[in-house]
């Protein structure tokens, strides 16, 4: 089947689930949502009652699963970097049966790591995010929970099948194509609760939760289309599959849970919401360029031209968000942990994108000179951009389902550097044997190499160093659990979990219905006044500030000694036309109302008339 | 009648006690490098029956990487068994 053919259903595809989504289920009703509450919860007879109904269940148990894949999937990858440089290190597990080809072992770390470790934390977060968007719960959380221990036997499963005989050569897709389908239909329910959430909250669909929900169209296309796999090898179909892999699944759910976090942690809007508009259709409408190693041999000049052009519109996107992220969070990425792992997860999306946007287009139908930093880009992108965001989600909504923060600040810090230091050692030393051994391997170099009688160390030695380095994120991923199990039992218990806005928004337009909840997720505050325009079902409510920003905060603490000091201070006359004054003249007076003396004359003036 | 408390267990960490427990290291660190010196040819007691396990597995640098994840692992799994009982 035709690239063309193929994007299009998936566009189509993507289209009618925005439509069913804006149309809480739309042409399908209450009908829709009374069967997919019913398969949801009695439908499944005893096996519902397994699992405990609470708010926040489901992203709990999700958590726990993806973590522990975490864990497993960097150390498989650890392994498999140390055996490119010893590649007889493992081979004593011979003797109990374990001894798998290069591409059983990168089929595992595949399989483990996109489907398992990442999907499964990305997915958790999605249900605490969606959670906490649509009041407080999902529409069904002990059926949600069930399923990730079906998802996790169907993750080990894959595991298991990696290492027979029966993978292929599709590129991230090595396992038979009905494996796909197995987790396309574990996740059908997982979509059908975040649309019948957001269908049963009445609240208008935010950013984030679009990501979620597109996400998830696109996994389930993902599924389906894999089937075509069975008609033999189909180099621009497996390209496909793992551009939606990356783009459609991972990235969007990445993008999604970052949109959520860094305001919510910070208690700041969004920066830009046309920027965050511009990243959700960008994402969903172009070819991501991550998944570099994904080829096609040959193809038509103008696919490929075509092809090159949708790779970098997808840069749009990518700088949009980092953009948008970054001033939302600008001067205040310090004070949450979440924040500073989801921040550095965005903030490698320009470098790795920028890589593997060269390198896709010249895999598409080109020469693909690049594939040998194909795979150490895709492991970036994998750990350093998805990776730290699941990360990112793990220390800001993993204490609010569990209604407990994590349990040591000081594991929490050990995890950051790890991870850290992991993946930047690791991507700069591997892309040094990445070139290094091309150059070595190019046939003319070594002829000459050979004709001069000089024989090439290697770097096997910088290849052990980045193995040593990723060995980093594996213990990452240890601490990450050990503090989140033990934050769960034992950590301090979390009073409420609203965010506390301490930048408020000057001005800020609503449309629809919403909750309290989220208007201080958006930055409103016990003083913002809520003007109602227009009717009560279709009007807009715009907020505006009328309380300075530390006010909020330290209001109650500093209310008495406020009261003592306004006492004391003499009153200060502050004329009517302070713009025809001197800035000199401004200072003074300042000085005099015992506000501020700092900026410009128009901040002084400000200031004076405030 | 003023009662006792059940805890008699001090929350004091005076600075001596860190250098208690450095000169502890120390000493046992000590120890080994003269067990080393006085004995040369005996293993040391059970870490001289670890370290040839290691050598047994092929003689990689990966075991000690694997082992630093086992044991990860199993203080996660201690961990869970230790919380939940305490519950």
């Amino acid at each position: 089947m035709e690239i063309r053919t193929l994007f299009i259903s998936y566009v189509i595809w993507l289209f009618f689930v925005r439509y069913l989504t804006i149309t809480g289920l739309g042409p399908f009703g209450s009908f829709a949502r009374d069967i997919s509450t019913f398969m949801l919860g009695k439908g499944l007879g005893p096996a519902a009652d397994l699992m405990e109904d609470r708010a926040g269940g489901a992203a709990k148990t999700w958590f726990a699963h993806g973590i522990f894949w975490f864990i497993i999937a960097a150390t498989l990858s650890f392994l498999g970097m140390w055996t490119a440089y010893e590649p007889n290190a493992l081979h004593s597990l011979g003797a109990i049966g374990y001894s798998p080809s290069e591409a059983q072992a990168t089929a595992a770390i595949h399989v483990v790591t996109a489907f398992g470790a990442l999907s499964m934390m990305l997915m958790a977060a999605g249900f605490a995010m969606q959670g906490r968007l649509s009041g407080g719960r999902m529409a069904n959380e002990a059926t949600t929970a069930l399923i990730a221990f079906a998802w996790s036997a169907v993750v080990a499963a894959g595991l298991i099948l990696s290492h027979t005989d029966l993978i292929g050569t599709s590129s991230w897709f090595e396992l038979p194509p009905v494996y796909y389908i197995l987790l396309t239909l574990l996740a059908l329910p997982l979509f059908a609760n975040h649309l019948l959430t957001m269908a049963n909250s009445g609240s208008p669909v935010m950013i984030p939760q679009w990501f979620i929900v597109m996400g998830y169209a696109a996994f389930i296309w993902l599924g389906a289309v894999s089937m075509f796999l069975l008609g033999g090898e189909n180099h621009t179909l497996s390209w496909l599959l793992v551009k939606v892999l990356f783009g459609g699944w991972l990235l969007s759910q990445a993008l999604g849970i970052a949109h959520h976090v860094i305001p919510s942690a910070l208690g700041v809007p969004l920066w830009s919401r046309s920027l965050a508009t511009l990243t959700l259709f960008g994402t969903f409408l172009t070819f991501s360029p991550l998944g570099a190693v994904a080829s096609v041999p040959s193809m038509g000049p103008f696919m490929q031209a075509m092809v090159a052009i949708l790779l970098s519109l997808s840069l749009v996107p990518l700088i949009a968000t980092v953009v948008n992220l970054t001033k939302t969070a600008s001067g205040r990425v310090m004070e949450s942990y979440g924040v500073k792992f989801t921040i550095l997860g965005v903030m490698l999306l320009i470098p790795i994108s920028f890589g593997s946007l060269f390198v896709s287009v010249s895999a598409f139908g080109g020469g693909n000179e690049l594939a040998h930093i194909a795979s150490t880009l895709d492991t970036l992108a994998l750990w350093g951009v998805f990776g730290m965001i699941a990360l990112g989600s793990a220390h800001l909504l993993f204490p609010q389902v569990t209604g407990r923060e994590l349990f040591s600040c000081a594991k929490t810090k050990m995890t950051f550097w790890f991870a850290t230091v992991g993946i930047v050692g690791f991507g700069t030393s591997q892309f040094i044997v990445d070139y290094v051994n091309n150059s070595i391997g190019a046939a003319d170099v070594s002829l000459a190499l050979e004709e001069a009688g000089v024989s090439a160390v290697g770097v096997g030695d910088v290849q052990a160093f980045a193995a040593i380095m990723f060995y980093g994120v594996a213990l990452a991923g240890v601490f990450a659990a050990q503090n989140m199990l033990q934050g769960s039992f034992r950590g301090a218990v979390l009073s409420d979990g609203a965010p506390a806005p301490n930048v408020i928004t000057a001005q800020m337009a609503i449309s629809g219905t919403t909750s309290i909840r989220n208007l201080l997720s958006a930055g409103a505050g016990v003083d913002t006044v809520l003007t109602v325009d227009g009717g009560s079902s279709g009007g807009r409510i715009s907020l505006s500030d009328i309380s300075p920003t530390e006010e909020v905060s330290e209001e109650a603490d500093a209310d008495a000694e406020l009261e003592e000091e306004e006492s004391e201070q003499p009153v200060v006359e502050i004329p009517g036309n302070l713009s025809k004054m001197l800035k000199a003249e401004l200072v003074e007076l300042a000085k005099a109302a015992g506000v501020s003396t700092t900026g410009t004359k128009s901040d002084l003036v400000d200031r004076l008339s405030a | 009648m003023s009662e006792l408390p059940e805890m008699t267990q001090g929350q004091e960490e005076p600075a001596g006690s860190t250098a208690v427990w450095t000169l502890s290291l120390v000493g046992a660190f000590a120890f080994m490098i003269l067990y080393g010196v006085l004995y040369p040819n005996h293993p040391f007691p059970g870490l001289g029956d670890i370290l040839p396990l290691f050598s047994e597995l092929g003689s990689s640098v990966v075991w000690f990487f694997i082992a630093g994840i086992i044991l990860g692992l199993s203080m996660l799994l201690a961990m869970l068994v230790g919380e939940s009982i305490a519950e």
